[in-house]
């Protein structure tokens, strides 16, 4: 019975493979805005690297289209939940016109006036946010319907971002099947070359002596 | 199969198009893809040509042949050609967060701590969604290209004896 060392042994990582210069001088800069982390991309570069082994500069080509795409994806999916977030205070402001009163309205201004104000004050002070949490609550509503009203307000950017983000996956996943049916052309070529010299020992005649 | 009657009705469709009709229209709608400088091909760009030649020979590898070379060429340009739409992306995105970030109020006039989190970046992409799918167009056909003579040069590079 194997040890669990020797077990846990053969189970360890192989190392990343290093790309090599020349084919890093081929596969260009990565497509980073001045935000991103340069560190991030090459670790996910390195991960592809070692999910795939690619063995020539054609299929460095597709694993790094692979990459970039993922890197777009995440893009993608980090600007859907950016979005939402830099439009809750708009979001909070126009439920707050709908449900304010007149008995709510506390600095004299017009309704529209007050709920901007106050939409203001839910980030600014907490006395406040725990009365508009009460008012908002006297309706049924809580922070699950600001975050709703921020998708309802930016529908239709999110459904161009789906669009997008559906079209980069399907990008990809084309990307790993012309890499699978490469590497298939491979192993079929093998298998006939295997066949072929199999069929040549056995009509060869049987050496005499 | 196109009934002849579906091929009449779609030609006197097309009759109907809201394009320009005026040779000086036509000519001036023709430029439209310069301005952002994707419709410039390639082979204009003397670095570009260098470049595509270098990886046209790598793709093509020890298997070479004028058939394979034609197809790593047009491999390799349409792969510049989608590392060209990827930098304009950038710059655009980064353009757009930029503007954002100048506009943004003073800390003690925000009403709302301002947090460093790709918010930015978020807004810059939505402000910039016009654009983005203009780009993508470009993106998907210059794929579209590589695919095909990728394709191609991997079935000869698999099955070409060494």
């Amino acid at each position: 019975m194997q040890q669990p060392d020797t077990m846990n042994s053969k189970l360890e990582v192989m190392p990343a493979p290093k790309i090599p210069p020349e084919i890093r001088a081929l596969l260009g800069e990565p497509p980073l805005l001045n935000s991103e982390d340069p560190s991030a991309y090459e670790a996910l570069l390195a991960t592809f690297g070692a999910a795939v082994r690619p063995t020539d500069p054609i299929e460095w080509i597709h694993v790094k289209d692979c990459v970039d795409l993922t890197w777009e994806i995440q893009r993608i999916r980090q600007a859907k939940a950016g979005i939402i977030d830099v439009t809750r205070k708009e979001a909070l402001r126009s439920i707050l016109e709908s449900i304010l009163e007149e008995g709510d309205l506390e600095h004299g201004k017009g309704r529209i006036s007050e709920a901007d104000l106050k939409a203001d004050e839910w980030y600014t002070c907490p006395v406040v946010r725990e009365e508009l949490t009460a008012l908002l609550a006297r309706y049924g509503l809580d922070e699950k319907a600001i975050t709703a009203q921020a998708f309802a307000l930016r529908l239709r950017e999110l459904a161009t971002l789906e669009h997008m983000l559906a079209s980069a996956e399907l990008r990809r996943s084309s990307m790993f099947r012309e890499i699978a049916a490469y590497r298939g052309l491979f192993s079929c070529r093998l298998r006939y070359e295997i066949e072929s010299l199999d069929e040549e020992v056995s009509l060869a005649p049987p050496s005499s002596g | 199969m196109v009934s002849l009657r579906q091929i009449a009705a779609n030609r006197r469709n097309a009759r109907r198009s809201t394009g320009p009709r005026t040779p000086a229209g036509v000519k001036r709608a023709a430029r439209n893809a310069l301005r952002h400088g994707l419709g410039i091909p390639l082979a204009r760009d003397p670095l570009a040509c260098a470049e595509i030649d270098r990886l046209a020979a790598a793709l093509v590898g020890r298997y070479l042949s004028p058939a394979r070379l034609d197809q790593a060429r047009i491999a390799a340009e349409a792969e510049f050609e989608l590392r060209r739409v990827r930098v304009c992306r950038k710059a655009l995105l980064d353009w757009k967060a930029a503007e954002l970030a100048a506009h943004e109020p003073d800390e003690d006039q925000r009403s709302e701590p301002l947090v460093l989190d790709g918010r930015y970046e978020a807004s810059a992409l939505a402000a910039a969604l016009p654009e983005l799918q203009a780009l993508e167009r470009y993106e998907r056909r210059a794929a579209s290209r590589r695919k095909r003579a990728m394709r191609w040069l991997m079935y000869t590079t698999a099955t070409t004896n060494g």
